[in-house]
Formats: structure tokens, C-alpha cells, sequence
């Protein structure tokens, strides 16, 4: 137990009761399934990059990933490397487009997008099993983490912080809904980031800046500041460092309950400000906790715990109230990646269950009542099984990532960039890549070949998106329209652009006045009045 | 050596927050510019949809204007 006095428990009480506190706030403006759902559409940039960022980043980031770096050296960086570009890919990759097309297709939930993009019986159906099982595996972890962080870093009893911290996480979604998530989301990002920054600029002082840091690995080891970990341990193992990379790079990308967050932008155009902000908070976060953990190698050698690293430097460097605040932090990181994961959780349920399949003539106010009831049951029966604590729950957090990435990627992002993507590609991609993430996990193939879960369910689930695709039948006319349409590159028919049309049928004014102002269609080739 | 890594450690490791700030200021640019040809492109089709229709240009709550 590193904390445990009185100002610890203040500082966390503080939080917990202006977390509860937006939560009420919240509960208050959202009238409309809409509102509930997706924030009314109405998410700022600055709120969609931090949403996205903290859903994206949990407490790894502030014990996992230090201890990977204090046990290995430089090596760990290859995860930070990836995860580092996430947003870039992420949001210039999917954002604006999803946006638009799941605006068009009239999509509250990432699986309804799905279903609506690639019609089918079955779409819905698969997608929601594959997203509801896994989604809730990570609920189920976060909320154990959260339990276990407390008792570790308080001393409070397990289930107690388990009870604590859960019910804190399922009141403000279930009040609040997605507006309360992403502005919790908002204020857990900036408490998570000024807490590293803070630790990482005190520690920098103490080891003598970045050449100080790397003289004194190199003194102590100097494998640490080499590119194959500690030893050379993964000396030439090219695909374990492209795993590392790749899963983290374009991961989030198959994750509903992070590609939601595009849909509940304001608007498309703001997505080139989400990933300025988004990486810049990213380069922050990602690559400093890393680097605090190679500070503690020459900081606190003998450490018992290597995961304690953050927060034992935080106690030795800075004063009681500011090191209470970086355990809030920790407790941040947890809950932002909660609060959204228990928020898709009630979205599916609500929307892609009981609207789809139980009450098609739900109203509004019954959609939002039903969505608030499943965040509530999901989040009490989740505490129930973290009290019981089934094993391996931990490890279900990276075999829910890959899944679900490998699951759902392909579909997501041949959404909105291939017109030919169809729905027999998505059964074929969703399938495989389910079916093959859980055989080489269950297998234990991963650590047998050295390759990652995820890079190889991805793998055989573009090819069977591809394969399937090219068998299938293609999507509609109407489907490729406002594909087209949510990149602006609809073909406006250009026979209609004569004067003989304009004669016969007055109302083909607009079209000729479009042809003859729009530079852009102009410079993409189409033909001007 | 640069900030006593190799240069090849230094770029393989430390270069990257650099090189994606860059990335993502250069991108800020290009969407921006996108934004501009696609602002005046949804304005002509909403009129060329209301011209077909007859009507005054859609109003699409929650879109770029």
C-alpha cells in the first residue's frame, strides 16, 4: 500500500463526487434517444479528441507500461511507437466519413452502422454477439482494475473498492449517458496527462535530461538503451516489433466502442482539429510513461514492484495533495476507459436488441429508458462476477482487443472506402476473424510463432473481407451514392445536363447551375455545361 | 550519438512524437483544404436535391454548413 492517509481518501472523494456531480448535470440535458446515445451529435473537437484518446488508453498506461520499460529498456518504446500514431491513423483514416455516412444512414450505434452499411439478416445478429461478449469481457476487466488499483494503492477492502468504483462509473453513464462520458472523458484526460507530465519534467531534473538518462542506462546495462531489449532478448524478431507496432497503430480503428466516438462529432470538417489535438495529447501520454519507467532503472533500482514505479516516484517527488491527485489519475484512466465501454454496452442493447428485435415501435423516451436499465444491469452484474473474479480476466483485455479489432476492422473501414465491400465480405470477415483470434488464443499460438493475436487475425480477416466481397453480391446503387456521397464524390448524372432536359423538365435548373459553378466537380474530370 | 542513444536507436525510438505532431499539422492543412471543396460541394448538392424536389435546400441538422 503506497497511499492510505487522509488526504488521499479527500482527494479521491473530491473526484468521485464531481464525477457523480457531471453525471447529474448531464442526466438533466439529455431528452432525446439521440442526446443519450451520441451526445445529440453535437461533440466539440477538443471533446472528441480526449473521448477518444482516454476510451483508447487505460491504467496500462500508468503501471504495465512504466514496468515493461523499467524491465526492458528502450525495447518497450516499439508499443508507444504505434500507439503513439493511433489518433492519426484513426482519425484521418475513419472520422470524417463515418461521420457522414452514419449522419446519411441515420446510425445511433456502431452495429447498427454496420448492419445498415452491409444489409443482411444475419449482420446485425453476428456483429452484436461478437461486439456484446467481448465489449463486456474489458467492462468486466476495467472494473476489476479499478477495484484492485484502490486496494493496492488505499488499502481499502477489495470488494468494497470494487463496489466504489464501479457504481461510481455506472452512475454517471447511466445518468448522463454519452454526454456524460465524454465529459468525464474530457476531465480524466487532462488530469492523466498533467500528472505525467508533471512526474516526467521533475524526474528528467534528477537523472540529468535525456543524455544523463541514457549515460546512466548504459552504465547499468547497455542493452537498455538498445533497440532489442534487455540482453538483446528479441534480437532480429522483426515480427514481434511490427506486432507491436501494427496492433497499437491501426487497432483502435475495429473497437465500437472507439469508432462511436466519430459518430457523435458535430460536424465532419471537425475532424482535422480532433487529430492535431489527439496527438499531440497522445505524444504526451504515451511516450512519457514509457520513459518514466527507464528514469526509475537509475531512480529506484531496487523497487519491488515495477508497477508501482509512477506512483512511488510521484510520492518521492512531489507533495502529498499532488501526489493523491496522480492516484486520481490512475482512477481516471480506469474509469475513462469504463464509462465508454459500460455506454456501448447499454447503445447495443437498447438500440441493436430491444429496438431491433423486441419493441420496433420503441418510443424516444422507452429507447433511453431501456439503454439507462441495461447500463444498469450490465454494471451490477459485472460487480457481482469481479467479486467472484473469475480467473484470467486481465488477460481478457488483450484477447477482447484483438477480437474485436480483428472482427470488426476490415468492415469499418471498408465502409466508407470501398464501394465494393458488400455484406457477404463483412459475414466473411467478421467470422474469421473472430474464430481465428480466439483458436490462436486459445491455442497459444501467439507465444508458440511469436506473432500477435491480432496481427494475424487481421490478417486472415481483410483477406476473407476481400475474398467475400468479390463473391458477393454488390452493395446497391443507393448504397454506393452515399458512399460516395460521404467522401463528396457523387456522380451528379451528367446526361441530364442538357438544354434538352432543361427544356423538357424545368426543375433541372439546379443541376445545370451546380455543373456550371462547381469548380470541384470541374476538376474531377466531369464534363461543365 | 544523439542525447547519448545510438542515431539509429534515437531515430527508432525518440523521433517518432516529432515526426507525428508534424504529420498531424500537415494533415490539419490538407483536411482543411478538403473541407473548403466539400463545404461548396454539399452546398450545390443540397440545392441540386432541392431543385429536384421543388423545395427550399434541405436543411441537414447537425452537418457542416
Amino acid at each position: 500500500m503506497i497511499g492510505g492517509g487522509v488526504t488521499e481518501y479527500v482527494v479521491l472523494l473530491i473526484y468521485l463526487v464531481g464525477m457523480i456531480g457531471i453525471g447529474v448535470y448531464w442526466a438533466k440535458h439529455s431528452t432525446t434517444s439521440e442526446d443519450y446515445l451520441l451526445g445529440g451529435r453535437k461533440i466539440g473537437s477538443v471533446l472528441t479528441a480526449l473521448t477518444l484518446q482516454t476510451t483508447s488508453m487505460s491504467g496500462y498506461m500508468f503501471m504495465g507500461g512504466p514496468a515493461q520499460s523499467y524491465k526492458e529498456g528502450y525495447f518497450t518504446l516499439w508499443y508507444a511507437v504505434g500507439d503513439g500514431g493511433g489518433a492519426i491513423f484513426n482519425v484521418g483514416i475513419l472520422g470524417k466519413r463515418m461521420r457522414r455516412l452514419s449522419y446519411f444512414l441515420g446510425c445511433l450505434s456502431p452495429i447498427e452502422y454496420i448492419e445498415k452499411r452491409y444489409p443482411g439478416k444475419a449482420t446485425r445478429i453476428i456483429a452484436a454477439i461478437i461486439a456484446i461478449c467481448f465489449v463486456y469481457g474489458y467492462v468486466l476487466a476495467q472494473f476489476l482494475s479499478a477495484g484492485k488499483t484502490m486496494c493496492a494503492l488505499l488499502g481499502v477492502p477489495l470488494p468494497i473498492a470494487i463496489i466504489i468504483g464501479a457504481g461510481v462509473i455506472v452512475f454517471y453513464t447511466f445518468a448522463g449517458g454519452y454526454l456524460a462520458v465524454a465529459w468525464t472523458d474530457f476531465i480524466q484526460g487532462i488530469v492523466m496527462v498533467c500528472s505525467m507530465v508533471t512526474i516526467f519534467i521533475l524526474a528528467w531534473n534528477q537523472v540529468g535530461g535525456l543524455t544523463g538518462l541514457n549515460e546512466g542506462l548504459r552504465a547499468v546495462d547497455p542493452t537498455y538503451v538498445g533497440m532489442w531489449g534487455k540482453d538483446n532478448m528479441y534480437l532480429g524478431q522483426w515480427g514481434v516489433v511490427a506486432g507491436a507496432v501494427g496492433v497499437y497503430l491501426i487497432g483502435y480503428m475495429g473497437l465500437p466502442h472507439v469508432v462511436i466516438r466519430h459518430m457523435a462529432m458535430e460536424k465532419p470538417s471537425l475532424a482535422k482539429q480532433t487529430v492535431v489535438i489527439a496527438t499531440v495529447w497522445n505524444q504526451l501520454f504515451i511516450f512519457v510513461p514509457y520513459i518514466i519507467g527507464l528514469m526509475g532503472i537509475l531512480m529506484l533500482p531496487d523497487i519491488a514492484d515495477p508497477e508501482m514505479v509512477v506512483l512511488t516516484m510521484a510520492y518521492e517527488l512531489l507533495p502529498g495533495v499532488l501526489a493523491a491527485i496522480v492516484l486520481v489519475a490512475i482512477m481516471s484512466a480506469i474509469m475513462s476507459t469504463a464509462d465508454a465501454q459500460l455506454m456501448l454496452m447499454g447503445t447495443m442493447l437498447g438500440r441493436d436488441i430491444y429496438q431491433r428485435y423486441i419493441n420496433k415501435d420503441a418510443t424516444d423516451k422507452q429507447l433511453m429508458n431501456v439503454s439507462r436499465i441495461c447500463i444498469l444491469v450490465v454494471g451490477v452484474v459485472s460487480v457481482i462476477i469481479a467479486l467472484i473474479q473469475p480467473p484470467g480476466v486481465f488477460q481478457l483485455v488483450v484477447f477482447s482487443f484483438a477480437t474485436l479489432g480483428s472482427s470488426f476492422l476490415p468492415s469499418y473501414v471498408g465502409a466508407v472506402w470501398t464501394k465494393w465491400g458488400n455484406t457477404t465480405g463483412c459475414y466473411a470477415s467478421m467470422v474469421s476473424g473472430c474464430i481465428i483470434s480466439i483458436v490462436w488464443e486459445a491455442a497459444g499460438l501467439a507465444s508458440v510463432t511469436g506473432m500477435h493475436t491480432f496481427f494475424v487475425g487481421i490478417i486472415v480477416s481483410i483477406a476473407a473481407y476481400c475474398i467475400g466481397s468479390a463473391i458477393g453480391k454488390p452493395p446497391t446503387e443507393e448504397m454506393k451514392d452515399l458512399i460516395d456521397r460521404a467522401g463528396c464524390k457523387i456522380k451528379i448524372p451528367t446526361g441530364l445536363a442538357t438544354a434538352n432536359y432543361k427544356d423538357i423538365a424545368p426543375e433541372t435548373n439546379g443541376v445545370l447551375t451546380f455543373l456550371k459553378d462547381s469548380s470541384y466537380m470541374e476538376e474531377r474530370g466531369f464534363q461543365p455545361v | 550519438m544523439i542525447f547519448g542513444l545510438e542515431p539509429h536507436v534515437f531515430f527508432a525510438f525518440l523521433s517518432w512524437p516529432v515526426t507525428y505532431t508534424i504529420i498531424a499539422i500537415i494533415m490539419y492543412f490538407v483536411m482543411a483544404k478538403h473541407d473548403k471543396k466539400e463545404e461548396a460541394w454539399e452546398k450545390a448538392y443540397d440545392e441540386w436535391q432541392a431543385s429536384l424536389k421543388g423545395d427550399e435546400a434541405p436543411a441537414e441538422g447537425g452537418e457542416d454548413e
